[in-house]
């Protein structure tokens, strides 16, 4: 008699065999597309009834498909995937397989789909658009503003951000984003139980609660090298466009923009100035024809034909300043700031007050929420 | 018959009586010693016997038996040569008695019967005066130091047959007449001119400068944080040039403490200046705190009333760095070894300079390629406890091109030493009733007392204190360091200005280490 599993389980089981790459696995679905089916007869000890030889199989191939066989029919495989799926149901993980309705439609028309997305919270909205907001992990303080800046925007006009939940851009983007319930998503690396990097542990139990923590590794998967440009193609594959903040030239943002490239999503890049580390790589991707971002209804813009009824369009500006609210003493210290994070000292310097002074008018105009200070003692104008 | 001469043996700070008795009777010509000595003063026996011979004294051959006592005391050091000496000249009838009765003697004898300086003369001559001796008889060469206390008269000689001479009344000498404060004034003036370092010579770096100068008025602990080449270590050698002249008393106690560890050598009698210790990274705790088999004073001790600069702060090792908790609190340290427990003074400013990340440029990310954990691991290497005692955090920058084209002139150490001087007399005059001299020493009840501050600087105090969740401990130091900037200012109340500058000195530090505001 055969056992009746969950969909789910029959995936997590064809998912999870080891050696046996995703290319692999997709030529044996399309010699039979139902994997319960393959359990099945891998149960029996029959997985060679299922694998056709072609006439001319070379040598090579035949070793290889014997080699298959033995791990579909290994017990001890079967037997350890099917314990993890029942301790993942006990964490209270969601999963969805392909077959599944709520497999994120974005996700399937990308090159190797994932055969299972495990996840906290929710998934992405097919509804409402999404946009990837990606960048160097090693950001300055200007590109961390950016992206936070940005992407709180954007979420508060309806557009769900997807992130990869690591540190600089991603981690800023996030934060920013969950302040909107159902707007911020972040797709990892590791297994969806694991945090990683450990500090951004407060954005995902928020993540968790207001968004949405996903993954394609099996639960408990260690943050290995090797699955972080993978999970790259997830993250592309959830957005309509991606929004590079910083990279540098041979960054791994720059892995996610061509698996959007592939998938046929926009790209978006902050430009910076010429020769700096962490713009080399935006400013790369700008040349090379990706939109040049100057304000966030930039990217509103190009969502707004494919998505007119989701979007909120905001026409007041976040930052619109009444100057006559600063004293005059307070207007040139605001007039030397701007998003570059600048020292007290060299505030010293260019407006010519006494240290006390400007201490005093820093304070009052912080405490008045038109600058802020995202280091102690550096300084940049509210966004 | 047995003659008694004293001498003194030193126990840490302390000078300890020693009573060295000698009898001579018939028998096996020999000379013993005998009273817990180490070997330095056991070989005085040849040492003193020669020196007598070669000073022209002819020995009868008899049984030469000497004591030193408290007998439980160990004794170290070669300063019971001289007193040796004579005490067995007077068992011999050389000396009458009666005029060795009132006198301490202390010194090294050379084999041709000249006196060698020996450490420890300051405390010694300042038991002999709480003892009640007349006259102190010293090496010429620790002649200065011995005259730092004014009442017991002391006179220096060269040779032992001086001072038999001496004692005989063959020869009159005038006593050393103790140093006064106004004598000193000259000699630190004197001195002045030899310091090198000057904060005028250093281009830019006005707000670096201006922390040194709260630092130096308010004694508060400093710690600078910056790239490779800012300048921090030009910076901290400027200190000793901003901090007001030692006082007559200060000098005392500091001479005492390197009375005690032999460090007054022949062209320095008496420490006038105030000291500037800069250990390299690789220093161990016994060098630091004080150690040795003695438990000898270590450099915190010979930088006491002065500045101890740690350079490279994060290269220590945590287990030196976490040995200056006690010092940094208590201003005392206590170092307990087989021998002995002593407690010297270690009343330092700590300036210590370090940079923000391993390669030196953090948050210059134009620059600084290092991950946030290389960042906390190398900033993690300084413990929490010890920032905490540090009161003031600043960053340094390096100064750019153009300025050092311009050469701007700025204020010189010694226009800003007179503002810390008078920022300092303020708190002399608040404290009078009190035992301590300057804010950084404030207590939570001296806090409450003088941090009085207008309505303003309350509502700021307030915001601060919502925004960042302060722990009690930073809010006093806040207050203090106000009260420090204000005293610059002159102002009795602490005002708005002078909280919100504490304030932006007061945790840099959150920035490199995340810690409680």
């Amino acid at each position: 008699m055969t056992e009746c599993l969950e969909r789910e389980q029959y995936w997590h089981w064809f998912h999870g065999l080891p050696g046996i790459s995703q290319k692999e696995k997709e030529e044996l679905l399309k010699i039979c597309p139902k994997v319960k089916q393959w359990y099945d007869a891998a149960k029996r000890g029959a997985a060679g009834e299922l694998l056709v030889a072609p006439y001319n199989e070379t040598e090579q191939q035949k070793d290889r498909k014997n080699q298959m066989i033995e791990v579909l029919e290994n017990q001890k495989h079967r037997d350890a995937l099917n314990r993890s799926y029942e301790e993942a149901r006990g964490k209270g993980i969601s999963m969805v397989c392909r077959e599944s309705e709520q497999y994120p439609e974005r996700l399937k028309h990308i090159f190797l789909p994932p055969f299972m997305l495990y996840y906290y919270g929710k998934l992405p909205d097919k509804e409402k658009p999404s946009l990837a907001v990606i960048g160097a992990r090693n950001c300055s303080v200007y590109g961390e503003e950016i992206a936070a800046c940005f992407s709180g925007y954007l979420a508060k006009a309806g557009i769900q951000i997807v992130s990869g939940m690591a540190r600089g851009i991603d981690g800023a983007a996030g934060r920013a984003a969950i302040n909107e319930p159902g707007y911020a998503y972040a797709v990892l690396g590791s297994g969806v139980d694991v945090c990683y990097p450990k500090e951004n542990k407060l954005l995902y139990t928020c993540l968790q609660e207001k968004g949405g923590v996903i993954s394609e590794e099996l639960p408990g998967t260690a943050p290995v090298s090797w699955n972080f440009p993978k999970r790259n193609r997830i993250i592309s594959g959830l957005s309509d466009a991606v929004f590079v903040v910083e990279a540098r030239e041979n960054s791994g943002s720059l892995i996610t923009v061509s698996y959007a490239l592939e998938q046929g999503k926009e790209i978006y890049a902050v430009p910076g100035r010429l020769y700096e580390k962490l713009a080399e790589g935006t400013n790369r991707l700008i040349q090379e024809g990706a939109y040049l971002v100057r304000e966030p209804e930039d990217i509103l813009h190009g969502f707004s034909e494919k998505f007119a009824g989701v979007i909120l369009k905001k026409s007041t500006k976040n930052h619109c300043f009444e100057k006559n609210v600063l004293a005059s003493r307070e207007k040139i210290v605001y007039a030397c700031l701007s998003l570059r994070p600048k020292h007290i000292e060299e505030l010293q310097e260019e407006t010519g007050i006494s240290l006390p002074e400007l201490t005093s008018l820093l304070f009052d105009m912080e405490m008045k929420q038109y600058i802020k200070q995202p280091l102690k003692n550096y300084f940049i104008i509210q966004g | 018959m047995v003659c008694k001469t004293y001498s003194a043996v030193l126990c840490g700070m302390e000078a300890v009586k020693v009573q060295v008795e000698t009898d001579v009777r018939s028998g096996l010509p020999q000379l013993q010693m005998v009273g817990a000595l180490a070997s330095e003063v056991k070989e005085a026996r040849e040492r003193v016997r020669v020196a007598i011979e070669n000073s022209g004294f002819r020995l009868p051959p008899k049984h030469i038996t000497i004591n030193l006592s408290p007998a439980d005391i160990r004794k170290e050091g070669t300063s019971f040569d001289l007193a040796t000496a004579i005490s067995i000249l007077a068992a011999f009838g050389f000396i009458p008695e009666e005029q060795i009765q009132n006198c301490m003697f202390a010194g090294e004898l050379s084999l041709d019967g000249t006196i060698n300086k020996v450490s420890g003369i300051l405390p010694m001559a300042k038991m002999a005066a709480t003892e009640g001796f007349q006259k102190m008889i010293v090496p010429a060469g620790n002649l200065g130091e011995a005259a730092l206390q004014n009442e017991v008269p002391v006179y220096g000689m060269n040779r032992l047959t001086e001072v038999v001479d001496f004692l005989l009344g063959n020869i009159n000498k005038e006593a050393e007449l103790p140093m006064s404060p106004i004598d000193l004034k000259k000699i630190q003036n004197e001195k002045k001119k030899q310091i090198e370092c000057d904060l005028k010579d250093i281009i830019g770096q006005t707000a670096a400068k201006r922390a040194l100068m709260i630092a130096a008025a308010g004694g508060h602990h400093l710690l600078m944080i910056g790239p490779p080449g800012s300048g921090k270590t030009a910076l901290a050698k400027c200190m000793p040039s901003l901090l007001p002249d030692l006082s007559f008393e200060e000098m005392i106690d500091l001479s005492n403490i390197y009375s005690v560890s032999g460090k007054l050598k022949n062209d320095m009698e008496y420490v006038v200046m105030r000291p500037f210790q800069a250990p390299h990274h690789a220093t161990t705790p016994s060098a630091l705190l004080g150690g040795g088999r003695n438990a000898n004073p270590g450099l915190v001790s010979l930088c006491h009333h002065g500045v101890l600069f740690l350079d490279e702060l994060t290269e220590f090792k945590p287990e030196v760095l976490e040995t200056l908790r006690q010092p940094l609190e208590d201003h005392t340290v206590t170092v307990s070894r087989l021998q002995a427990t002593y407690t010297y003074p270690a009343a330092f400013q700590l300036i210590a300079a370090m940079n923000p990340c391993p390669c030196g440029h953090f948050p210059d990310r134009t620059k600084c390629n290092c991950s946030p954990q290389q960042i906390r691991r190398y900033t993690g290497k300084i413990s929490q406890p010890i920032l905490d005692r540090i009161d003031m955090m600043i960053e340094v920058f390096p100064v750019e091109y153009e300025k050092i084209r311009k050469k701007e002139s700025s204020e010189t150490s010694e226009c800003i030493r007179e503002k810390v001087v008078r920022a300092r007399k303020i708190q002399k005059k608040r404290f009078e009733k009190k035992k301590i001299q300057l804010n950084s020493e404030m207590g939570k009840r001296e806090t409450e007392e003088f941090c009085t501050f207008d309505k303003e600087a309350e509502q700021v105090l307030h915001l601060i204190f919502q925004k960042n969740e302060f722990s009690t401990r930073r809010y006093y130091r806040i207050l203090k360091l106000a009260r420090t900037i204000a005293d610059l200012d002159g102002s009795p109340e602490i005002r708005k200005h002078h909280l919100t500058e504490a304030y932006s000195y007061c945790n840099v530090g959150k920035k490199y280490w995340r810690m409680e505001a």
